[in-house]
């Protein structure tokens, strides 16, 4: 594995995500900032929007880095630098992963740090995690299924399959024991059954990686 | 010790309507050769097969002795690639892409750039989106040729080109030869190109090699032959004819095996030869594709 | 140092003749005198924009006609000899003769035709020069 080109590349989408990142980015911070009007409407908009930005990011990410990149046949151009297509892979998921993360750490972060410092809702963090955890396991469906599909069509499915899910996800969520009660309480309550929801969406997401990686490895034609 | 650029040996790829079978193929370094085919013969799956992008089903693929496409990272260091499909990023401009080849090839040459970039007449502050075709060729084929790789391998680098564009391109893939350790394979529909600077040309037709030869042998071996036949008879298919097309006493033959003998033969049977003509490399591949064709019963 | 040589595309002659008919020029009209260093042939391959073993071919009939002379390792050299210059014309002539027998054989002249033809040719550039004198 070649880390010197493997973080040219990174870079390379980095910078013509560019935009896209830097708008999502600013809504997040938009949306962190209406939480500190501290008022029930602002602060139900801003966790609203702050859940659209990153529903937004799981969706863009992918589609600007890996489908379009193969819609607009750049990919040759990638596959003709001095690269194996496992090179190829580990930059794609890197590139989308790490950028996905540090703008989603970043608003989660913030929603948190500002969670822990308002006195009575302690209960609403172990479910903060929980719900922000489900755009990251989209994240990654999408850019597994973009990534080993190599079609336009099957990363649209996914989109459109992660994005209807919210809602049913949302009903079963409210109607699982324990959950909606731990909301009202001023303290954190880590109930075994919400730190296993949490556990399991962090292993969906190494799994869409782990998927990803091993599919990618066993094909043939690059292009 | 001359090298060996490319080796294909016994290459094959089966895909659902179309399959690429007995490829084989040699470049010596210091070398240009020409690809020609029609479209659907084969020739961008075989350069993909080159370059490591398509695992090829059977045979051996060699770049400078890496074998691919296992090897193909560390071979690629050597190749600079351009084909249709491969296009720049429209959202960006010529400039970061010069920047973007520059900061991975130590071997890239900026003075290099600099001229070219004149010489295409492509501006490099422009995004790669308010480009024409001709341009966006030329600005990948200027990021291949500035960093003067060992190997270029392009997939039709005129077509669509105005004439203008297209001598910039000839006159740029000719200056490689400057360096006898530098080599050139181009696939090909415009004949004139490859007769021109091609030092070994290769046709392939419907996932074949046909001929592989250097342009010499190829221009001094085929010949088009006018001649008179006495009444009534018809011309006979003497040995290395290819085809042969009469119409009452006047017959054209064709042959890819001409020496002297050739005339002789005729004349002996009674046959006057009017005149011996070259064929130009155009005319001689699409005889030879008709011959292959009707010969497999097309 | 550029040659200066400039090929014909429609022209359909090969490539590696024009090349050898061009140098042949050059030294007929004391462009290049005996002694003078020729190209390396990929020099040449490059700046006409040929491929080099068009040049070659160029040079290995050029040297078999004994108008260049190439030392191993050192490139090619117009070769020495007076009557150089001679000798392509007269190369030239034998060759322009021989296509005229053939040109005249394919129009089916008779011999006598085709020597009164030259006689009338050779009439015309007399009186042409006359003129320019």
């Amino acid at each position: 594995m070649n880390a010197v080109l493997i973080r040219r590349l990174i870079l390379k989408d980095w910078y013509l995500s560019r935009l896209m990142l830097g708008v999502l980015g600013a809504v997040g911070a938009g949306a962190v900032g209406l939480l500190l009007l501290r008022n029930e409407t602002s602060g139900f908009l801003g966790l609203i929007t702050s859940f659209i930005a990153l529903i937004l990011l799981s969706n863009m990410l992918p589609t600007l880095t890996i489908v379009n990149e193969r819609k607009h046949h750049n990919l040759a151009l990638v596959m003709s630098l001095p690269i194996s297509p496992a090179d190829y892979t580990a930059a794609k998921i890197l590139a989308n992963v790490l950028a996905y993360f540090v703008v989603w750490a970043a608003i989660v972060g913030a929603l948190l740090w500002i969670f822990v410092h308002a006195s009575g809702f302690g209960g609403w963090i172990p479910f903060l995690i929980l719900a922000a955890l489900a755009p990251f396991c989209a994240f990654g469906a999408i850019t597994a299924v973009a990534l080993v599909g190599e079609s336009e069509f099957g990363a649209i499915l996914a989109m459109v399959a992660t994005n209807i899910s919210y809602s049913f996800i949302w009903f079963f969520l409210v109607r699982v024991p324990g959950v909606v009660d731990a909301l009202k309480s001023p303290v954190p309550i880590w109930s075994p059954t919400i730190v296993t929801i949490i556990a399991a969406e962090v292993g969906l997401i190494a799994l869409a990686i782990g998927a990803a990686f091993f599919f990618q490895s066993r094909k043939t034609d690059f292009i | 010790m001359t090298q060996t650029a490319v080796q294909l040996t016994g290459v094959g790829k089966d895909y659902r309507h179309f399959s690429l079978a007995d490829v084989h193929l040699t470049l010596p370094e210091g070398q240009i050769m020409g690809f020609i085919g029609p479209n659907g013969a084969g020739k961008s799956t075989t350069i993909r097969i080159m370059l490591g992008l398509v695992h090829q089903d059977r045979g051996d693929v060699r770049i400078y002795g890496h074998r691919m496409p296992g090897e193909q990272a560390a071979a690629k260091w050597d190749v600079g690639f351009a084909s249709e499909d491969l296009r720049l990023y429209e959202g960006a401009t010529v400039e970061w892409h010069m920047r973007f080849i520059q900061s991975i090839y130590h071997s890239w040459d900026e003075a290099y750039a600099r001229t070219l970039l004149k010489r295409f007449d492509v501006r490099p502050e422009q995004r790669v989106k308010g480009l024409s075709h001709g341009q966006r060729v030329k600005a990948a084929l200027l990021l291949v040729l500035a960093r003067r790789p060992r190997l270029l391998v392009l997939d039709e680098p005129t077509t669509g080109l105005d004439p203008v564009a297209r001598h910039e391109v000839l006159r740029e893939l000719t200056e490689v030869m400057r360096d006898d350790r530098r080599s050139v394979l181009f696939s090909s529909h415009n004949t004139q190109d490859v007769e021109q600077i091609c030092d070994q040309i290769t046709f392939i037709d419907r996932g074949r090699i046909l001929e592989c030869r250097d342009k010499d042998t190829f221009l001094e071996r085929w010949r088009r032959l006018r001649i008179e036949l006495p009444g009534g008879i018809a011309a006979p298919r003497l040995p290395g004819i290819v085809d042969v097309k009469q119409t009452g006493r006047i017959a054209v033959s064709i042959t890819n095996a001409f020496d002297d003998n050739l005339p002789r033969a005729y004349e002996a049977a009674g046959i006057r030869v009017q005149a011996v003509e070259a064929m130009t490399l155009e005319e001689i591949f699409v005889t030879n594709v008709h011959a292959r064709r009707e010969g497999a019963g097309q | 140092m550029p040659t200066g040589i400039v090929l014909s595309y429609g022209d359909g002659r090969p490539m590696y003749l024009q090349i050898v008919e061009q140098i042949r020029r050059r030294i007929a009209v004391g462009d290049w005198p005996p002694g003078h260093a020729l190209p390396s042939i990929r020099q040449l391959a490059v700046e006409l924009q040929v491929s080099v073993i068009t040049v070659k071919r160029a040079y290995f009939e050029l040297e078999r006609g004994g108008v260049i002379a190439t030392h191993h390792g050192k490139g090619s050299v117009v070769a020495a000899g007076a009557d150089v210059g001679t000798r392509i014309h007269e190369q030239e002539l034998a060759g322009h003769l021989a296509h005229a027998a053939r040109l005249g054989s394919i129009l089916g002249l008779s011999a006598r035709e085709l020597q009164r033809r030259l006689w009338e040719a050779a009439e015309r550039d007399a009186d042409a020069l006359k003129e320019r004198t």
